[in-house]
Order: C-alpha cells, then sequence, then structure tokens
C-alpha cells in the first residue's frame, strides 16, 4: 500500500493526481508519512522546496533521532519568480546536509 | 484535576490500544502511569504527534488509536484539526480517540500561557477536551532512547499481524 501525501504544486500537478489525501501543510504530510513508515508501509510524499524547508523540525528531531527511514519523496525545486530564489538555492545543500539522497528532484531552470 | 490524573484514567482503560503522546511532560507522565510497547512517544517535534497518529490510524484501521497531546501541542498544528474532521466525517477514520489536556500553558517549559482559551477545540474535530491544572508532577525523564521507542513500537506492530 502506497499512500500518497502532500501539498500541490505547480511543476508536481500531473504527479500528483492520485493524492490520497491533500494536507494542510508540508510538515503535516510528512508526520502522516512517519505513521505509516512505522506500522511498516511505504508511503510517498509530495513537496514543493519551500514546503520542505517547513519540515526541517521534524526531519531533525524525529526522523533522524528515532532512526525513522525518509519516505519515498517527490521533491519541486522553484527558483522563480524572485520569492523562490533563496529557497531554490539552499535546497540542495540542505538535503546533502541532512544526507537524504534518494528524493527525486524536479528542479526549474534557473 | 492534576494532568497525570487525567493520564492515570485513560490509561486505566487502555488494553491493546496504540498509544501516541506528545512532547514535554505528557510523554513523561504516560510513560511513569503505563510503559507498554504500543505506546509511542513523540519525545520532540512539536506539533507532529496528530500527524504521526492520523497515519498509523489509516494503516491500522482494526486498532484503535489513542491521542494524547496538550493545547500547546495542538495549537502548533491546528490545521490538522481540520483534517481530522474531514477524515472522520468521510468515514476515512474511526479509530482515532484524540484526548487534548487543556491546561491554557506551555506547562513543560514554565507555565508560560497559551492561547488555548480562545478556541474550542471540539468545534474543529471530534474530541475530548479535558480542563486540567497547570504544572507538573515530579516524574524522571524517559529511560528510553528515541530508537528503542521506535524499534519496539514497530516490533509490537508486526506481533499483532501473527
Amino acid at each position: 500500500m502506497n499512500l500518497k501525501f502532500g501539498i500541490p504544486d505547480t511543476q508536481l500537478k500531473d504527479r500528483i493526481k492520485d493524492v490520497d489525501i491533500n494536507c494542510t501543510s508540508e510538515e503535516e504530510a510528512l508526520g502522516i508519512c512517519a505513521g505509516c513508515i512505522l506500522c511498516g508501509e511505504e508511503p510517498i510524499f509530495y513537496t514543493q522546496n519551500s514546503g520542505f524547508l517547513r519540515c526541517l523540525d521534524i526531519i531533525t528531531s524525529l526522523f533522524i533521532p528515532y532512526d525513522i527511514p525518509f519516505p519515498h519523496t517527490l521533491l519541486s525545486i522553484r527558483h522563480q519568480p524572485k520569492h523562490h530564489e533563496t529557497c531554490g538555492k539552499v535546497t540542495k545543500k540542505i538535503i546533502d546536509l541532512l544526507g537524504y539522497y534518494r528524493i527525486e528532484i524536479i528542479e526549474e531552470k534557473c | 484535576m492534576k494532568r497525570i490524573e487525567a493520564i492515570e484514567e485513560i490509561m486505566k482503560e487502555i488494553t491493546d490500544e496504540i498509544v501516541v503522546t506528545s512532547c514535554g511532560k505528557i510523554s513523561r507522565e504516560v510513560f511513569a502511569t503505563k510503559d507498554r510497547p504500543l505506546n509511542f512517544y513523540v519525545m520532540g517535534s512539536m506539533g507532529s504527534t496528530l500527524p504521526i497518529a492520523i497515519g498509523i490510524s489509516l494503516c491500522k484501521p482494526s486498532k484503535k488509536v489513542v491521542v494524547i497531546v496538550g493545547d500547546g501541542e495542538v495549537l502548533m498544528s491546528l490545521g490538522t484539526l481540520t483534517l481530522l474532521n474531514k477524515l472522520q466525517k468521510e468515514q476515512k477514520i474511526n479509530n482515532l480517540i484524540l484526548y487534548i489536556l487543556d491546561n491554557n500553558s506551555y506547562s513543560s517549559t514554565g507555565g508560560q500561557p497559551t492561547v488555548s482559551d480562545a478556541v474550542e477545540f471540539r468545534l474543529l474535530c471530534d474530541c475530548k477536551v479535558i480542563f486540567v491544572e497547570e504544572g507538573n508532577s515530579d516524574i524522571p525523564r524517559i529511560s528510553l532512547k528515541p530508537v528503542q521507542i521506535k524499534e519496539r513500537f514497530m516490533e509490537a506492530i508486526r506481533e499483532e499481524r501473527k
């Protein structure tokens, strides 16, 4: 059972038509994924990069200390317009810091 | 009523349910009252207790999932109460029992006030609100490491399948 949770994103819209639950925030979606993983399931997490950064607390305070495998993730990285620029620059660096290399990234051209 | 007395009342009825508890002193008081492998203590990531419990409820529809959180915790993810309400109304979740222990304060950090007196949680979703006194009981820290909490919880879930 691959339940899918997340928040819509323009770049992901064709990939997330079959989302099971439209959540109210990305960290909520990731928390639901954690609950599924604790039950031995393999959920899928959809997020834009700005929403991924909202998840830094649950990643560093739950997933890493409890050693919970990170869910299969489809991550959209945006660079434009201007308000996406900074988040676009730092997202991959943060993923490297966390050691999460298995995230599937769809990146907008700079 | 003291918070730990409310926790004792809830835990007294627990037999084979899954129990998920929020960060701070609530998890410590549940641990001191009735520790068991099917308790999952969320020791950090404030605001994520209810989402984790929703994920468990969706994957284990035949098990009752009891969630014990404070008002500070649930205020941090108030949107999740609306998601829970939708899932309850659509009959996608029938097995989650949410207890909010409301003392209108962040007790674990010294009793600073919250804004819970400005919200009626029961209007947002099906939940049980218990008003408790501000303050903490004198109880030790949880002696388990986070990884141990997870490992024994997952083992207990696997045993359920057999």
